[in-house]
């Protein structure tokens, strides 16, 4: 058997010396062959090498799932029974109902361990924060997910943030994130930045100092909002005294919008004074966005005299805003702005308008249907229809 | 001189397949950079941030539906089930002449609602609106009109409804994944550029397992049955190493019609798809680009690698014929209107990388493998043949399909490995090897009849899909048949 095996062995290595020797040395062959054999060689290495690399990969998928299994099955009930008992535990009460020693777990199931208490949490409504943190402890997640910022891998920097973050820890050391904050990987830097937000007490708030990261994409901004929503309320700034400052036109909106998101109306009256300084259309529709959700009314009538200057894009918001001011002054308004409206769109926009502004608005829209334009009677059966 | 002119056929043909390999090479290299780099942009925290976040753009879901009776409850349900904060789903019904209309209105309680519809584009006529009364469904508006005879016709109607600044594309025999919108609409929220499109890879559902309840896939099988499981391999290789590859150079020749999101302001200003079209999808790419050339704009487009949606497979021979036929005439009707794109500079990489490659390596391809088989019998009758040399060149296109499918399989493992066990992908890389014999020859002979039937004027209908369905006599669970 032995013998049978070293023999065809040899054969193998015979052919492959001789295929190598026909491709190096074999001046008969034409070039397109030889060319073609390289590529036969090539592809044949890298075809075997990619399904070992697939075999590798498949064992090792399975191992994680059958960990990950493991893991659920011993905490899973643990943790749901601990973040839905409205007592406070101690850590030595929390360590041993879980049954873990000391450094028992390693990187891959700790990062498991993560994510399974997350997914626990999220299925409990009023979870016990307390309990919450005492697991954390009692696995030592806080350090190991800090531990991580400083591992020089921008993938696991970006999700030891982003695990800091969705457990709530706060306060962490700055030292790693300031190093993050300022990495030339652009997508890292900026959410280093806009982690600091959320993760640090010391100066959570020192990149919208600096402007941020001029050119903010939506995302930065979904994601700065993100920590800002994680801060308690009562610790958060005024955002008016950055939008000053900011050069950046998606930063500016970003401040307009969160000054609406986190009700901060005692920035309204410098906001419509900056509406009136900027040209820039994206910010002033932003501003009336604001003034109209937060109902600052005292612009009303300013708005009105304006409305005719501004292009249809920003008009559509100051309808918007009139609407949300609800004075009960502004119906003639709307009657002339639809009469004097050109667009379908801008005519449907304000109609809209006029029938949610309150009781009158649907005998208005009831006289449209003696109108003689046939659009303004469309207009009518669309909104007879559509509430 | 005969011989002259064989060996120059020879050369070139040689110069022809040295200039694919290189060019999947290369496609190969940038598309694990792509990948590579998706991983750190997407995790489940970004999606759920995203999903509680009051500034995630809103997305219409638009889907024609012409006699799709099987299918379309199941359908919607699933799209109606999709996790994202802000979408409506768009279902135009395109003059179906079976129950599809009615198999709505009683699923899902709808009524007439007149509505002041803007032809933003043209479509045929518009006919009326069904809301549903049921607040379980407000998301879900159909739009009945009357028969364009092609999804192009519909989709522009749809278009004209959608009231989201983004709308996905697809077609409503395909199951949406249930993140599809959170992950599509990712590029464009991170890209510092104008992102116009986004792709997604597709994959077949005719072996998986879908909840009836939620219209959800619950078990993601591969295809038993042979020529879905081989268009999924085709599929991954076009996903994940073509398109992947293509998007590292903002280069993506096309944003399939199954699953596309779209700048819906973009679509409306060229005028939305093509209703002559036979490849609507190719060619609205095409003019997605040239707008946005012409008008001096910066643009992106984006293929991502996560699965994001399921599709019927063709499931009998005469369905696949039918839909590679329409897919090669929609090719040569695609690159004849708008030859002016060919090495012309002003269109930047459309102009001179994806229009000259989808001309010389798309569709000329079939066209010189089927005249190399004839050259090849020729030669065979004529004892012109060198045996070992012939050998040698077949291995060498052999080695190199194999090679471009197990990494277009590695690739799919490495993203999501989706199937159970290792089984599935074992199914699928053997029945790679046998690919360039069974199933590629097919493709080849129906390209060829595509072009064919183009050329010859010959009056074809708008490609429907022959529908097996899903049977939902299990509680928990339906199986494609």
């Amino acid at each position: 058997m032995l013998d049978f095996a070293a023999d065809t062995f040899k054969i193998i290595l015979s052919e492959i010396s001789s295929y190598f020797y026909d491709l190096l040395f074999d001046n008969t062959m034409p070039l397109v062959i030889i060319i073609a054999r390289l590529f036969i060689l090539t592809f044949s290495i890298v075809y075997i090498f990619k399904l070992i690399s697939f075999v590798v990969f498949s064992e090792r998928v399975r191992r994680t799932r059958k960990s990950l299994n493991r893991i659920h099955d011993r905490f899973e009930d643990k943790f749901t029974e601990l973040l839905a008992r409205p007592d406070n535990l101690q850590i030595n009460e929390v360590q041993s109902y879980l049954g873990i020693k000391p450094d028992e777990f390693n990187p891959g199931q700790l990062h498991t361990i993560t994510n399974l208490l997350l997914s626990v949490r999220e299925d409990i409504i009023n979870y016990n924060f307390h309990n919450f943190q005492l697991i954390e402890d009692a696995f030592g997640l806080r350090p190991f997910w800090e531990s991580q910022l400083s591992v020089e891998n921008p993938r696991v920097q970006s999700r030891a943030i982003q695990k800091l973050s969705a457990m709530g820890i706060s306060g962490i050391s700055e030292a790693p994130l300031n190093t993050l904050a300022y990495s030339r990987d652009k997508s890292l830097r900026r959410l280093a930045r806009s982690s600091y937000v959320f993760l640090t007490d010391n100066t959570p708030f020192r990149f919208f100092n600096e402007d941020f990261d001029h050119g903010l994409t939506s995302w930065d901004k979904i994601f700065l909002h993100d920590m800002l929503v994680k801060r308690p309320y009562e610790r958060l700034p005024s955002f008016i005294q950055w939008y000053r400052n900011s050069n950046d036109k998606e930063m500016r909106i970003f401040l307009v919008n969160e000054i609406k998101f986190f009700n901060q109306d005692y920035a309204l009256p410098y906001l419509w004074e900056e509406f009136n300084k900027t040209e820039d259309e994206d910010v002033r529709k932003a501003i009336l966005d604001t003034l109209g959700d937060l109902r600052y009314a005292e612009v009303e009538e300013e708005l009105i005299q304006e409305y005719p200057t501004m292009s249809e894009s920003v008009q559509s918001h100051v309808v918007d805003a009139l609407l949300h001011f609800r004075s009960g002054r502004a119906m003639p308004f709307f009657q002339n702005a639809y009469s004097m409206a050109i667009s379908i769109d801008a005519k449907l926009h304000i109609a809209d308008a006029i029938k949610n502004y309150g009781p009158e608005g649907d005998t208005i829209l009831a006289n449209l249907k003696n109108s003689e334009d046939e659009l303004d009677r469309k207009i009518l059966q669309h909104f007879e229809l559509n509430y | 001189m005969w011989e002259a002119i064989f060996n120059f056929y020879q050369y070139t043909i040689f110069i022809y397949m040295l200039a694919i390999v290189i060019i999947y090479i290369t496609l190969v290299i940038m598309s694990l950079r792509v990948r590579k780099a998706h991983k750190t942009k997407v995790s489940d925290y970004y999606l759920d941030a995203l999903n509680k976040s009051p500034y995630a753009p809103g997305i219409s879901i638009v889907a024609p539906a012409f006699n799709e009776e099987r299918t379309i409850v199941i359908n919607i349900k699933s799209m109606l089930s999709i996790d994202y904060p802000v979408y409506e789903v768009v279902i135009v019904n395109d003059g179906s002449t079976d129950q599809t209309l009615e198999k709505m209105i009683e699923s899902f309680d709808l009524v007439e609602t007149p509505y002041l519809y803007i032809e933003k584009i043209k479509s045929k006529p518009f006919k009326r609106i069904f809301k549903s009364t049921n607040p379980l469904y407000e998301k879900l508006t159909i739009v009945d009109k009357v028969n364009g005879g092609t999804k192009a016709d519909a989709s522009n109607a749809g278009v004209n409804v959608a009231q989201y600044p983004y709308f996905i594309c697809t077609d409503v025999d395909c199951i949406l994944a249930q993140d599809a919108l959170s992950r599509m609409v990712m590029p464009i929220l991170q890209s510092e550029k104008r992102v116009i499109a986004v792709g997604a890879t597709m994959r077949m559902v005719n072996s998986c397992k879908i909840s009836v309840e939620t219209g959800r896939v619950i078990e993601d099988n591969v295809p038993t049955q042979i020529w879905p499981m081989y268009q999924e391999i085709e599929y991954l290789r076009s996903y994940l190493v073509g398109k992947s590859g293509w998007s590292k150079i903002n280069a993506v020749p096309n944003v399939s019609g199954g699953l596309g999101l779209f700048d819906k302001s973009v679509v409306i200003s060229i005028g939305g798809y093509d209703p002559l079209s036979h490849a609507e999808d190719m060619d609205l790419t095409f003019r997605m680009i040239a707008h946005m050339r012409d008008y001096n704009q910066e643009y992106v487009i984006r293929q991502i690698p996560e699965t994001c949606c399921w599709t019927e497979g063709p499931s009998t021979i005469q369905v696949l014929n039918r839909q590679r036929t329409r897919w090669a005439r929609g090719l040569l009707q695609c690159l004849l209107i708008h030859r002016r794109f060919m090495l012309n500079a002003k269109y930047g990489r459309l102009g001179l990388v994806t229009y000259p490659y989808m001309f010389f390596f798309e569709f000329l391809a079939p066209i010189i493998e089927a005249v190399g088989l004839l050259f090849t019998i020729f030669l065979l009758f004529n004892g012109g043949i060198n045996q070992k040399y012939a050998f040698i060149m077949l291995f060498y296109v052999y080695m190199f399909s194999l090679f471009i499918s197990i990494t277009a399989l590695l690739s799919d493992a490495r993203t999501e490995f989706r199937h159970k066990n290792m089984g599935s992908y074992i199914r699928i890389a053997l029945a790679t090897l046998v690919e360039a014999i069974i199933y590629h020859p097919l493709i080849v002979f129906f390209s060829i009849k595509g072009y064919f039937d183009f050329l010859t004027r010959k009056n074809f209908k708008w490609g429907q899909m022959t529908r097996q369905g899903f049977d939902n006599t299990s509680e928990h669970e339906a199986k494609t048949v």
